[in-house]
Order: C-alpha cells, then sequence, then structure tokens
C-alpha cells in the first residue's frame, strides 16, 4: 500500500516535470516575462534608462520586462550572454554605442551588428563640449582656432579611453584637423573635477550635470554632438552649425541574437513603439537628460551600420 | 547663529514621522547589507531606487544616504567576527579585529568599532556642516600630481600592515600590484593579462579577492586545526570594552575622525586610503607596536574612526560641487535628478530643505545606528559559541552566496574559491593578505594618477616638485623612508 503510493506520488511528479519541460503550447508571443540583459553594473545612466523602460514596458507588452544585470568585460559579457541565448526572442540585450560598437571595435569583440537584429533604438545621449566658466574660448570656433594655433596644447579631459567622451573629441580632432592632449579620466564625475579644478581645459559632460555648473558660471557650453540642439540648453548649438561635419550619439538599444524569427522581432518592435510615446517613461527620460528617439528595427540596423563603419576608421587610424 | 536656525529648520524635516522612518530604515538595510558580504551599498541604493521616485526628494536622500553611512557601520561585523571583510574599508579592521575575536574580544571589538562609528560619523556631519565650502575649494586642488603624491604615501603604507615582517608585507604588496594590472589599461584601454578572457578585463574584482584570501582562506586553516572551537571559545570577561580598552581607543578614535574627515573629500578611495593610514599611523605612534597584528584594540579604533568619517566627509564633493565622489554618492546624484533637483555648486542655497535636512538625517541615523548596534553585539557574540564544525560551512556558503551576488556569475565563484587556495597557501607561509588587498586597489589609481600627471605635463617629471601640495606629500614620503637611518643615526650617537 505504502510502496505504491510513493510511485503514484513519483509519477504524478514525473509528469509535472515533464508539462513543465515541454515546450509551451503554440501560445502567442510573449508567453513569459522577457529578459532583458544590461550588460552593465547597477546605477549608471545605462542602468536607470533601462529600469525606465522597464517600468512601463509590461502595459505595451503583456509580459513584465526583467532587467537583468550582467556586468563585466566592458560589456562583452552580457552581450555575449544574449548571443549565445536561444533566440526566441526572451532574451534581448540593453546595448549601447559604448560596448557594441567602440568596444566590440577597439577590443575585436564579436559583439557588433553581425551578431544582433535591433529591435528597436530607444534614446540616445548627446555629449555637450564645456570649458571652464573663465576659459578664454567664448564659441566652439574660439576653442578650435586656439587648438589650431597651438597644436598639442589643449588639455581635454575624457571620461575613460574610448569612453563617450574620448570619442566624439577624436571625431572633432579628424574634422577640425586639430591635435590636443588627450587626459583620460575615471569617469564623467572625475573629469569634470579636473576642468573645474583648472587641471585641465575641456570636457564632454550630460546635460543635466552641466546645467547647474553654468547656472553657477563654473562652466560654460560650447557645442553639442546631436543632430539637434537639446531642448533643455536650446542656446548652445550643434558642432555641425559650428561648421564641422560631426553627429555623434550614445544610443541605447534593445537588441535579439542572430535568428530571432522576424514575427517576434516585429512583436517586440510594436511594444517598444507604443513604449516610446508613454508619458511617464517620457518625463524620466527627460530627468535623465536625454529625449526620447525611437528608431525601428530595419531602421535602426541602418544607423547602426553606418556609426559602425565611421567608428571603424578613426579605431583604425588610431592603432596605427 | 544663522547656521543653527538653518539646523533647526533641517531637524523639522528630519523629525517629521515619515523622514524619521525613512531615515530608520535606511540605517537599517545599510547594516544589513554591511554584514552581509558580496551585495555592496552601491548595488543595493541601485535596487531601492525606483522605490524613491514616489517620494519627497529630501526622503529619498535621506533614505539612501542611510544605507551608504550605515553599511560603513555593518562592515566591521563580519571583518571581526569571521575575518570577511565586506567591503573595501574593513580590511585593515580585519587584521586586529579578528585577532581579538579569537582572543574572547569581540564584543570589545564590536563595541569601539560602533561607538568609534558614531563618534566619527558625527564629528564628520559637525565637520560637513560648518567646512564644506572651504573643503570643497581643497578638493578642487587636488589634480593628477596631488593624486600621485597622495598614492605614493599611501603605498608606502602598506609594509606597516600586519604584525609580520616588513620584507613580506613588501612581498605581499608586489603581488598585489601585480594583481591590479590584470585587466585594460586605464590610459590606453589595451587588455593586459586577460588572455582574451572577456571576464577579465576590467580586472579582478576587489571584494572577491578580499573575501577569498580572508574568509575562505582562514575557514581551511582552521579546518586542519583540532583545536579551533578552543580558541574561539569566547570568555567572557565583560562584554563590552573595559575602561583600559576605552583609554586606549581614544586618540586612535580621534586622529582617524580627523584623517578620515580630510581624505574623505577627496572623491575616489577616500575611506580605503584613511583606514590603512590611520593604521599605519596608530602603529607608528604605538609604545608597543609589535601588539599590532595581535589584537591590538588601537588597531581597530583608528580605522574605523577613519572610514566612517570619510563616508559621511565623501558626501561634501556632491552638496557643495555637484560632482559624486563614489558610486554609491553618484546614485544619490541620481536621484535626486529624477526627482528634477540638479545638484551643483548652487545646491545649498537653491534646496535649503535637501541640504539640511540631510545633515539632520545624519545626527539622527547615527545615534540610530549606534542604538541599534550595540545589542546586537551580544547577539553577535553569541554567534562564535555555535561549535566550529557547524559555523565553517554555513561562513563557507554566506561568501560564496555573496560571490554570486556580485555580479550574478559563477565565474566570481570560481575566482572566490581561487583565491582562497591562495589565501591559505600564504596563511601557511605566514604571509598577511592585508597588504596584497590593498597594493591591488592603489596600484592601478597610482598607475592611473602618474601617467595622467605626466601626460598633462608632456613628460615632465617636475610637475610633482612644482605644486605645493605634491611637493609636501612626497617629502613627508621621503621623510618616512629616511626615518629608519635618522634613528639609527641618533642611536649610534648616542651610545
Amino acid at each position: 500500500m505504502r510502496t505504491s503510493r510513493t510511485l503514484t506520488l513519483m509519477l504524478a511528479a514525473l509528469l509535472a516535470a515533464l508539462a513543465a519541460a515541454s515546450p509551451a503550447p503554440a501560445q502567442e508571443f510573449p508567453a513569459k516575462p522577457v529578459e532583458l540583459v544590461l550588460p552593465f553594473g547597477p546605477g549608471g545612466s545605462h542602468d536607470l534608462t533601462a529600469r525606465a523602460v522597464a517600468s512601463v514596458a509590461h502595459q505595451y507588452l503583456g509580459q513584465a520586462l526583467l532587467v537583468v544585470l550582467r556586468p563585466g568585460g566592458g560589456g562583452a559579457v552580457g552581450s555575449q550572454q544574449v548571443i549565445r541565448a536561444k533566440p526566441d526572442g526572451y532574451t534581448l540585450l540593453f546595448g549601447g554605442t559604448g560596448p557594441n560598437t567602440i568596444f566590440a571595435l577597439v577590443q575585436k569583440a564579436p559583439i557588433g551588428p553581425d551578431q544582433f537584429v535591433p529591435v528597436a533604438r530607444v534614446n540616445h545621449s548627446p555629449a555637450v563640449l564645456a570649458v571652464r566658466g573663465d576659459a578664454p574660448w567664448k564659441t566652439f570656433r574660439e576653442m578650435v582656432e586656439y587648438a589650431k594655433k597651438n597644436p598639442g596644447k589643449l588639455n581635454f579631459a575624457n571620461t575613460g579611453p574610448w569612453g563617450a567622451a574620448d570619442f566624439p573629441m577624436r571625431l572633432i580632432a579628424r574634422a577640425a584637423g586639430i591635435e590636443y592632449n588627450n587626459i583620460p579620466y575615471d569617469g564623467g564625475g572625475p573629469a569634470l573635477l579636473a576642468v573645474l579644478g583648472g587641471h585641465a581645459d575641456a570636457t564632454f559632460g550630460f546635460a543635466p550635470q552641466l546645467i547647474p555648473q553654468i547656472a553657477a558660471g563654473k562652466m560654460r557650453a560650447l557645442a553639442v554632438t546631436g543632430a539637434r540642439r537639446l531642448s533643455i540648453m536650446a542656446g548652445v548649438p550643434t558642432v555641425k552649425e559650428e561648421g564641422f561635419d560631426v553627429t555623434f550619439t550614445m544610443w541605447r538599444a534593445a537588441l535579439a541574437p542572430k535568428g530571432t524569427p522576424p514575427a517576434v522581432v516585429e512583436k517586440l518592435e510594436a511594444a517598444f513603439r507604443k513604449l516610446a510615446e508613454d508619458r511617464s517613461f517620457k518625463a524620466l527620460i527627460k530627468q535623465l537628460g536625454d529625449d526620447v528617439d525611437f528608431q525601428g528595427s530595419k531602421e535602426f540596423a541602418e544607423t547602426w551600420r553606418q556609426e559602425w563603419e565611421t567608428a571603424a576608421q578613426i579605431v583604425g587610424a588610431a592603432k596605427k | 547663529m544663522e547656521i543653527l536656525s538653518l539646523l533647526a529648520q533641517g531637524f523639522a524635516i528630519a523629525l517629521t514621522p515619515t523622514n524619521l522612518a525613512y531615515g530608520f530604515v535606511g540605517a537599517l538595510v545599510g547594516t544589513a547589507i554591511g554584514v552581509l558580504p558580496g551585495l555592496g551599498p552601491p548595488a543595493t541604493i541601485a535596487l531601492l531606487l525606483p522605490i524613491t521616485y514616489g517620494m519627497a526628494p529630501t526622503s529619498a536622500v535621506i533614505l539612501l544616504a542611510g544605507i551608504f553611512y550605515g553599511a560603513m557601520y555593518g562592515g566591521s561585523t563580519t571583518s571581526i567576527l569571521l575575518n570577511i571583510p565586506g567591503e573595501a574599508a574593513s580590511v585593515v579592521t580585519c587584521i586586529d579585529g579578528y585577532q581579538m575575536a579569537r582572543q574572547g574580544r569581540a564584543g570589545a571589538a564590536l563595541a569601539v568599532s560602533a561607538v568609534g562609528s558614531f563618534v566619527a560619523g558625527t564629528a564628520s556631519v559637525v565637520g560637513l556642516m560648518l567646512l564644506a565650502p572651504p573643503l570643497a575649494a581643497f578638493a578642487l586642488r587636488f589634480g593628477a600630481p596631488e593624486y600621485t603624491a597622495l598614492l605614493v604615501l599611501g603605498l608606502m603604507m602598506v609594509g606597516y600592515l600586519g604584525g609580520g615582517s616588513m620584507t613580506k608585507g613588501l612581498m605581499m604588496a608586489a603581488l598585489g600590484l601585480l594583481l591590479g594590472m590584470v585587466g585594460l589599461d586605464p590610459i590606453m584601454g589595451s587588455p593586459r593579462f586577460t588572455y582574451g578572457v572577456f571576464k577579465l578585463s576590467e580586472g579582478f574584482e576587489f571584494v572577491l579577492v578580499a573575501m577569498g584570501l580572508f574568509g575562505i582562506g582562514e575557514v581551511l586553516v582552521n579546518v586542519e586545526r583540532s583545536t579551533v572551537p578552543e580558541v574561539l571559545k569566547t570568555r567572557i570577561r565583560g562584554l563590552l570594552a573595559s575602561r583600559e580598552e576605552w583609554r586606549a581607543a581614544g586618540l586612535p578614535l580621534a586622529r582617524g575622525s580627523l584623517l578620515g574627515f580630510f581624505v574623505g573629500v577627496l572623491p575616489g578611495g577616500g575611506a580605503i586610503i584613511s583606514s590603512f593610514v590611520s593604521y599605519a599611523i596608530e602603529k607608528k605612534l604605538s609604545r608597543h607596536p609589535e601588539r599590532f597584528g595581535q589584537g591590538a584594540i588601537e588597531g581597530v579604533a583608528g580605522p574605523e574612526a577613519a572610514n566612517n568619517a570619510a563616508a559621511t566627509s565623501s558626501f561634501i564633493p556632491l552638496l557643495t560641487l555637484g560632482i559624486p565622489g563614489n558610486a554609491s554618492i553618484a546614485l544619490i546624484f541620481a536621484a535626486l535628478l529624477i526627482h528634477g533637483i540638479r545638484p551643483g555648486p548652487l545646491l545649498v542655497s537653491e534646496q535649503p530643505a535637501v541640504f539640511w535636512g540631510l545633515i539632520a538625517s545624519m545626527y539622527i541615523g547615527n545615534l540610530v545606528l549606534l542604538v541599534l548596534n550595540l545589542p546586537l553585539i551580544r547577539l553577535w557574540v553569541k554567534l562564535l559559541e555555535v561549535p566550529y564544525a557547524i559555523l565553517a560551512p554555513f561562513v563557507v556558503v554566506f561568501v560564496l552566496v555573496g560571490a554570486y551576488s556580485v555580479n550574478n556569475s559563477v565565474f566570481d565563484v570560481g575566482t572566490t574559491i581561487a583565491f582562497g587556495a591562495v589565501g591559505y597557501a600564504l596563511r601557511k607561509l605566514d604571509f598577511e593578505p592585508a597588504p596584497l588587498v590593498l597594493a591591488m586597489i592603489l596600484g592601478p589609481q597610482l598607475e592611473a594618477a602618474l601617467r595622467r600627471s605626466l601626460i598633462y605635463s608632456r613628460g615632465d617629471l617636475l610637475v610633482f616638485f612644482e605644486r605645493p601640495i605634491s611637493a609636501a606629500l612626497l617629502a613627508v614620503a621621503v621623510l618616512l623612508l629616511l626615518s629608519p637611518l635618522v634613528r639609527w643615526a641618533f642611536e649610534r650617537r648616542a651610545v
């Protein structure tokens, strides 16, 4: 009696396990929460943006979007995890220019546009070129003139080698034909501190960090690298307006592993498109100093490819 | 008197039932994550950040700041009880704190560290309130050459850590410098010693190395000895510290607080540097330096005071310049941004409620932490009465789960185990692991600062001697190096 009862229980358990393991009946995607892998640690602007996405995503996706942190290797660890994941749309990467274009090229890591299908670009952060409030240059062009007359004299504080400040400055130097002294700092705070303390002349920062410094007269913004002016810094011209053909922004996008079925990508894209219109989402992103800038799968694949090719030239030139 | 009325307004904000509750919760969560190895304050603050979206900005800051400085209180607990440094700033506490625990004085070490944290934390808030603007101006004068000089001085102190031979300490420091090289180099971003493993491109995570070398290493050594239970048994000679112990701890507490307060203002690893510089100073000043490493209360009091004072004063760059000095404070910065407050040079005048509310909450928070931590000491000490055969596996699980929680990575668990084996070997050969861990933290910082200085000066080494602060710091370093020689000369003349 007792044995048979145990046996029944075991059978039942086995059946339950089998049921759990077998593929879900052809239910519509998404049938379970979708994981959004963040290839960085907590707290950066990338993390904050991902959490803003996740906070509204369930309304448009019909399932929760779970942010999973997989930091390490300049973003390569998290990126590779998604590439190796089953291409079923349940594992996405919250990728960006930093890991998936620049790091991929500089470190020759296979985590670029060849390994992913873009789902949607969410936003981008334009970089703001800023100098100390008492600096002799009132405009971007004046600063470039100075650098031209005094090659290598302009001390530029970047926020880390190949980071969000280093890269646009390399683009500008190439377009304007200037030489400057490139000093790497460990992040945006230390770089800004170096400029404020007079240990460097210029850096790139992000708007919410710079606005109070500008209001107090400590810093002056000379140009932004985006295609348009920033809504919260409308008085600051773009680099292009100043006469140099450079546009550069750090994008953030949801990326799926190669081989994800087009129908699934379309579904996800549609959810992200609606999410990008959400009012509370837009407000959160704005507080972080960015504007939402949606691009769909096909459109963004093209943007990314173009960026990749420009970046490859810069990286190639620097490595020589 | 204006300050007093502003402070009174601050207390009016911090003492509202909601803010009081948030301050308490922050202190409680902070203590808990300080005790748990692995998950540090930045990760916890990031997790809790979304909860603060709906709160008033001052409440959000009170909660998050409480987590940050609360963790500094909790961090010493596992260092003293189990030789597991929960965060960077408590590595130094392991050295003498754990030895005290082995001699049955865990209660005393914990009490001195709790009271010391309270005294240092409170003194540092007073300093923050009165001296923030001039100190921020001082921090701005610290460019790369000044950091280089400070780090040179700091690295020299590493040799003083622990009670063993100086030669062995320097060997460990050299090994630590080498381990610190692993990863992308800070100036060019080229990979070094990564052997194509992307996981290694950010270098070894400090917490993992420390938990392995100290925590796991200690368990392995203890498991070998059959006498352990007797050694660890707490002979309760008065649960808390005795009068002599308080007397011995007094001056180190005061010196540690002062040192921590000033070094903590500098963005970067202020808390870490101040903790072991304080240890070195106490050892240098002591009439019985040989007691250090064997359970000297001064070796717990000074560094604990220093790291708590530094945690508080590290708010100064955020509050007066609008620039966060470390990862936790960067998250508090983000919390303010989300609430539409942009911290900058004008924060104090434009948002007095945030500034003074935070200051007042820090006075209250430090008191809460003291009241919370003192009764816990009895409980912690009881933990040591658990037979080691039962305690040891729990410690290992505790450490490995902590290691996994840092990055959710099995690779990290492997790293911790590997460093545990290294820690065991070092202990067997009578090497002290603290210099290794600290050199591993300081090495990359020194390299970056040095190379940054030389890029700035275009290769001119005079940059270190032309600037007054860096010249003065280097002069101290030279004097320190020469001091044994001078003493030797004096002694010879006396004979």
